[in-house]
Protein backbone atom coordinates (compact mmCIF):
# COMPACT_ATOMS: atom_id res chain seq x y z
CA UNK A 1 0.00 0.00 0.00
CA UNK A 2 1.12 3.67 -0.44
CA UNK A 3 0.18 6.81 -2.42
CA UNK A 4 -1.71 4.78 -5.09
CA UNK A 5 -4.46 4.04 -2.07
CA UNK A 6 -6.51 4.70 1.05
CA UNK A 7 -6.20 2.41 3.72
CA UNK A 8 -8.39 2.55 7.09
CA UNK A 9 -7.56 0.27 9.75
CA UNK A 10 -9.86 -1.26 12.28
CA UNK A 11 -9.04 -2.90 15.31
CA UNK A 12 -11.21 -4.09 18.72
CA UNK A 13 -11.59 -0.98 21.02
CA UNK A 14 -10.74 -1.60 24.71
CA UNK A 15 -13.32 -2.54 26.73
CA UNK A 16 -14.72 -3.62 29.87
CA UNK A 17 -14.94 -7.84 29.69
CA UNK A 18 -18.20 -8.24 29.23
CA UNK A 19 -18.19 -5.90 26.12
CA UNK A 20 -14.79 -7.86 25.45
CA UNK A 21 -16.45 -11.41 25.58
CA UNK A 22 -19.24 -10.69 23.18
CA UNK A 23 -16.73 -9.07 20.86
CA UNK A 24 -14.97 -12.59 20.64
CA UNK A 25 -15.22 -12.77 16.76
CA UNK A 26 -12.99 -14.98 14.22
CA UNK A 27 -12.04 -13.83 11.01
CA UNK A 28 -14.87 -16.53 9.18
CA UNK A 29 -17.67 -14.80 11.07
CA UNK A 30 -17.00 -11.39 9.89
CA UNK A 31 -15.95 -12.99 6.29
CA UNK A 32 -19.26 -14.36 6.60
CA UNK A 33 -21.39 -11.48 7.97
CA UNK A 34 -20.00 -9.38 5.30
CA UNK A 35 -20.84 -11.53 2.85
CA UNK A 36 -24.39 -12.25 4.09
CA UNK A 37 -24.86 -8.09 4.77
CA UNK A 38 -23.12 -6.97 0.46
CA UNK A 39 -23.46 -10.43 -1.28
CA UNK A 40 -21.10 -8.47 -3.94
CA UNK A 41 -18.21 -8.86 -1.69
CA UNK A 42 -15.85 -12.14 -2.27
CA UNK A 43 -12.93 -13.83 -1.68
CA UNK A 44 -10.18 -12.03 -3.74
CA UNK A 45 -8.01 -14.65 -5.40
CA UNK A 46 -6.32 -12.08 -7.62
CA UNK A 47 -4.75 -10.17 -4.66
CA UNK A 48 -3.65 -13.25 -3.24
CA UNK A 49 -1.89 -14.51 -6.34
CA UNK A 50 0.05 -11.40 -6.56
CA UNK A 51 1.51 -11.23 -3.30
CA UNK A 52 5.14 -11.22 -2.21
CA UNK A 53 4.95 -13.47 0.99
CA UNK A 54 2.26 -16.59 1.67
CA UNK A 55 -0.69 -15.52 3.65
CA UNK A 56 -0.61 -15.06 7.48
CA UNK A 57 -2.04 -18.12 8.74
CA UNK A 58 -5.85 -17.34 9.12
CA UNK A 59 -5.45 -14.52 6.62
CA UNK A 60 -8.82 -13.55 4.28
CA UNK A 61 -8.67 -11.44 1.53
CA UNK A 62 -12.05 -10.14 0.41
CA UNK A 63 -13.02 -7.96 -2.86
CA UNK A 64 -16.17 -5.48 -3.15
CA UNK A 65 -16.52 -4.77 -6.82
CA UNK A 66 -19.15 -2.97 -8.81
CA UNK A 67 -19.40 0.10 -11.33
CA UNK A 68 -19.55 1.94 -8.54
CA UNK A 69 -15.51 0.97 -7.86
CA UNK A 70 -13.64 -1.55 -6.19
CA UNK A 71 -12.27 -1.58 -2.47
CA UNK A 72 -10.23 -4.60 -0.75
CA UNK A 73 -11.14 -6.32 2.80
CA UNK A 74 -8.08 -7.69 4.54
CA UNK A 75 -9.25 -9.77 7.84
CA UNK A 76 -5.92 -10.31 10.10
CA UNK A 77 -6.12 -12.49 13.11
CA UNK A 78 -3.68 -11.00 15.50
CA UNK A 79 -3.40 -12.06 19.05
CA UNK A 80 -6.45 -13.20 19.69
CA UNK A 81 -8.41 -10.93 17.81
CA UNK A 82 -9.01 -9.68 13.98
CA UNK A 83 -7.20 -6.35 12.55
CA UNK A 84 -9.00 -5.43 9.46
CA UNK A 85 -7.65 -3.23 6.84
CA UNK A 86 -9.96 -1.86 4.20
CA UNK A 87 -8.74 0.21 1.58
CA UNK A 88 -9.07 1.85 -2.21
CA UNK A 89 -7.00 2.67 -4.85
CA UNK A 90 -7.65 6.31 -5.60
CA UNK A 91 -8.20 5.73 -9.57
CA UNK A 92 -11.58 4.20 -8.86
CA UNK A 93 -14.52 6.46 -9.32
CA UNK A 94 -15.52 8.90 -6.14
CA UNK A 95 -18.59 6.95 -5.83
CA UNK A 96 -16.61 4.08 -4.34
CA UNK A 97 -16.55 6.18 -1.08
CA UNK A 98 -19.95 5.54 -0.28
CA UNK A 99 -19.90 1.41 0.23
CA UNK A 100 -16.07 2.22 1.31
CA UNK A 101 -17.73 3.98 4.09
CA UNK A 102 -20.63 2.10 4.55
CA UNK A 103 -18.37 -1.01 5.43
CA UNK A 104 -16.08 0.99 7.61
CA UNK A 105 -18.97 1.79 10.04
CA UNK A 106 -20.69 -1.52 10.05
CA UNK A 107 -17.53 -3.06 10.97
CA UNK A 108 -16.94 -0.44 13.98
CA UNK A 109 -20.84 -0.89 15.17
CA UNK A 110 -21.04 -4.24 14.72
CA UNK A 111 -17.81 -5.25 16.03
CA UNK A 112 -17.01 -2.53 18.21
CA UNK A 113 -13.99 -1.13 16.47
CA UNK A 114 -12.13 1.70 16.22
CA UNK A 115 -10.77 3.38 12.89
CA UNK A 116 -7.60 4.65 11.88
CA UNK A 117 -5.92 6.17 8.32
CA UNK A 118 -2.54 4.88 7.68
CA UNK A 119 -2.26 8.30 5.35
CA UNK A 120 -2.80 11.09 7.54
CA UNK A 121 -1.83 11.95 11.26
CA UNK A 122 -3.94 14.82 11.18
CA UNK A 123 -7.19 12.74 12.02
CA UNK A 124 -7.62 11.38 15.10
CA UNK A 125 -8.87 7.55 15.68
CA UNK A 126 -12.44 6.91 14.65
CA UNK A 127 -14.83 5.21 17.25
CA UNK A 128 -17.99 6.78 16.43
CA UNK A 129 -19.73 5.28 13.04
CA UNK A 130 -21.85 8.10 12.97
CA UNK A 131 -19.03 10.91 12.31
CA UNK A 132 -16.50 7.97 9.68
CA UNK A 133 -18.21 10.29 6.33
CA UNK A 134 -17.37 13.48 7.40
CA UNK A 135 -14.39 12.71 8.83
CA UNK A 136 -12.73 10.43 6.10
CA UNK A 137 -14.27 12.15 2.64
CA UNK A 138 -12.06 15.81 3.21
CA UNK A 139 -9.19 13.08 3.95
CA UNK A 140 -10.37 11.10 0.54
CA UNK A 141 -10.36 13.92 -1.58
CA UNK A 142 -7.11 15.10 -0.87
CA UNK A 143 -5.19 12.09 -1.39
CA UNK A 144 -6.92 11.52 -4.40
CA UNK A 145 -5.92 14.51 -5.48
CA UNK A 146 -2.00 14.18 -4.68
CA UNK A 147 -2.29 10.83 -6.40
CA UNK A 148 -3.82 12.74 -9.45
CA UNK A 149 -1.12 15.41 -9.24
CA UNK A 150 1.41 12.69 -9.00
CA UNK A 151 0.09 10.74 -12.21
CA UNK A 152 -1.02 13.29 -14.12
CA UNK A 153 -4.49 11.90 -14.67
CA UNK A 154 -7.68 11.87 -13.30
CA UNK A 155 -8.64 9.21 -15.30
CA UNK A 156 -11.36 7.02 -13.44
CA UNK A 157 -10.79 2.98 -13.62
CA UNK A 158 -11.91 0.24 -11.14
CA UNK A 159 -8.79 -1.36 -10.13
CA UNK A 160 -6.96 -2.68 -7.21
CA UNK A 161 -4.18 -0.71 -6.16
CA UNK A 162 -1.57 -3.42 -7.64
CA UNK A 163 -3.26 -2.98 -10.67
CA UNK A 164 -3.64 0.86 -10.77
CA UNK A 165 0.63 0.87 -10.34
CA UNK A 166 0.71 -1.50 -12.68
CA UNK A 167 -1.98 0.85 -15.48
CA UNK A 168 -0.64 4.75 -13.97
CA UNK A 169 2.76 4.14 -12.32
CA UNK A 170 4.84 1.33 -14.50
CA UNK A 171 4.67 2.60 -17.63
CA UNK A 172 6.23 6.19 -16.59
CA UNK A 173 9.10 4.53 -14.92
CA UNK A 174 9.86 2.49 -17.91
CA UNK A 175 9.63 5.42 -19.91
CA UNK A 176 11.73 7.30 -17.71
CA UNK A 177 14.63 5.44 -17.77
CA UNK A 178 14.44 5.48 -21.87
CA UNK A 179 14.55 8.67 -21.91
CA UNK A 180 18.13 10.31 -22.49
CA UNK A 181 19.61 12.22 -20.38
CA UNK B 1 14.85 -6.66 16.63
CA UNK B 2 10.57 -6.24 15.95
CA UNK B 3 9.19 -2.95 16.49
CA UNK B 4 6.41 -2.55 19.24
CA UNK B 5 3.76 0.07 19.26
CA UNK B 6 4.98 3.57 20.44
CA UNK B 7 8.81 3.05 18.96
CA UNK B 8 10.75 5.65 17.33
CA UNK B 9 12.21 4.60 13.55
CA UNK B 10 14.63 7.03 13.31
CA UNK B 11 17.44 4.88 14.70
CA UNK B 12 16.17 1.96 12.55
CA UNK B 13 15.60 4.29 9.32
CA UNK B 14 18.79 6.86 9.81
CA UNK B 15 21.10 6.77 6.26
CA UNK B 16 19.27 4.98 4.64
CA UNK B 17 18.64 7.47 2.00
CA UNK B 18 14.64 6.92 2.03
CA UNK B 19 11.97 9.46 3.65
CA UNK B 20 8.53 8.69 4.92
CA UNK B 21 5.46 9.79 3.29
CA UNK B 22 2.95 7.56 5.14
CA UNK B 23 1.74 8.83 9.11
CA UNK B 24 1.64 4.98 10.46
CA UNK B 25 3.03 2.05 9.83
CA UNK B 26 1.48 -1.06 11.42
CA UNK B 27 3.68 -3.60 13.61
CA UNK B 28 2.58 -6.42 13.38
CA UNK B 29 2.98 -6.36 9.68
CA UNK B 30 6.06 -5.14 9.79
CA UNK B 31 7.19 -7.76 11.82
CA UNK B 32 5.82 -10.08 10.09
CA UNK B 33 7.41 -9.14 6.78
CA UNK B 34 10.55 -8.83 8.33
CA UNK B 35 10.38 -12.49 9.76
CA UNK B 36 9.96 -13.69 6.15
CA UNK B 37 12.63 -11.93 4.63
CA UNK B 38 14.37 -13.44 7.25
CA UNK B 39 13.83 -16.60 6.49
CA UNK B 40 14.49 -16.21 3.06
CA UNK B 41 10.61 -16.64 2.09
CA UNK B 42 10.47 -13.11 0.82
CA UNK B 43 9.75 -12.37 -3.02
CA UNK B 44 10.51 -8.72 -3.98
CA UNK B 45 8.85 -9.01 -7.41
CA UNK B 46 6.33 -11.79 -7.89
CA UNK B 47 6.19 -13.40 -11.37
CA UNK B 48 3.74 -10.64 -11.87
CA UNK B 49 5.88 -7.82 -10.84
CA UNK B 50 3.11 -6.35 -9.29
CA UNK B 51 3.38 -4.43 -5.82
CA UNK B 52 6.71 -2.70 -6.55
CA UNK B 53 8.46 -0.33 -3.91
CA UNK B 54 8.14 3.29 -5.79
CA UNK B 55 10.64 6.05 -4.57
CA UNK B 56 10.67 9.72 -5.95
CA UNK B 57 13.87 10.90 -7.68
CA UNK B 58 14.45 12.79 -3.85
CA UNK B 59 14.61 9.28 -2.37
CA UNK B 60 10.92 9.91 -0.94
CA UNK B 61 9.01 6.23 -0.12
CA UNK B 62 5.65 6.55 -2.47
CA UNK B 63 4.71 2.65 -1.96
CA UNK B 64 6.77 0.31 0.05
CA UNK B 65 7.07 1.82 3.85
CA UNK B 66 6.42 -1.56 5.57
CA UNK B 67 8.57 -3.38 3.25
CA UNK B 68 11.57 -0.72 3.71
CA UNK B 69 11.42 -0.62 7.21
CA UNK B 70 10.69 -4.92 7.74
CA UNK B 71 14.17 -4.94 5.33
CA UNK B 72 15.95 -3.00 8.32
CA UNK B 73 15.04 -5.17 11.03
CA UNK B 74 15.79 -8.51 8.99
CA UNK B 75 18.78 -7.05 8.26
CA UNK B 76 18.22 -7.66 4.47
CA UNK B 77 19.47 -5.51 1.04
CA UNK B 78 16.36 -4.00 -0.59
CA UNK B 79 17.40 -5.12 -4.69
CA UNK B 80 17.53 -2.46 -6.56
CA UNK B 81 15.58 -4.68 -9.28
CA UNK B 82 12.40 -4.47 -7.02
CA UNK B 83 12.97 -0.57 -6.18
CA UNK B 84 10.80 1.38 -9.27
CA UNK B 85 12.31 5.15 -9.92
CA UNK B 86 9.26 7.53 -9.61
CA UNK B 87 10.05 10.62 -12.54
CA UNK B 88 10.04 13.77 -10.44
CA UNK B 89 9.49 14.24 -7.16
CA UNK B 90 5.83 13.38 -5.24
CA UNK B 91 3.81 16.18 -3.72
CA UNK B 92 3.38 14.06 -0.26
CA UNK B 93 5.09 15.75 2.41
CA UNK B 94 7.97 13.67 4.16
CA UNK B 95 7.25 12.74 7.59
CA UNK B 96 10.35 12.24 9.71
CA UNK B 97 11.00 9.17 10.65
CA UNK B 98 10.44 10.13 14.57
CA UNK B 99 6.72 11.10 13.76
CA UNK B 100 5.78 8.27 11.69
CA UNK B 101 3.39 6.26 14.55
CA UNK B 102 4.32 2.47 14.96
CA UNK B 103 0.93 0.87 16.10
Amino acid sequence: MGFESYTVVLTPQRMTLPAADRNVTGVQQIVGELQQKWPVIRLDEEELSSRSSPPAKGEACLVYETAQGLFQVLLTPSQGQVSVSVRFAYCNPRAVYRPFIEVVSWLMERYRMQAYVMASDSIPDLTDPRKVAATLIPSMDYNRSLWQTDVRTTEEVVLRPAEAVERFVSPRVLNASLTPA
Amino acid sequence: MPVTTGDNLEPLMAGTGWFATQAVVDAAKVNAYAEEMAQGNWTWLPLNRQNPIIVDQSGKIMSGHHRLVAARIADVVVPEAAIQRFPGMTLRPVKLWHDVRVR
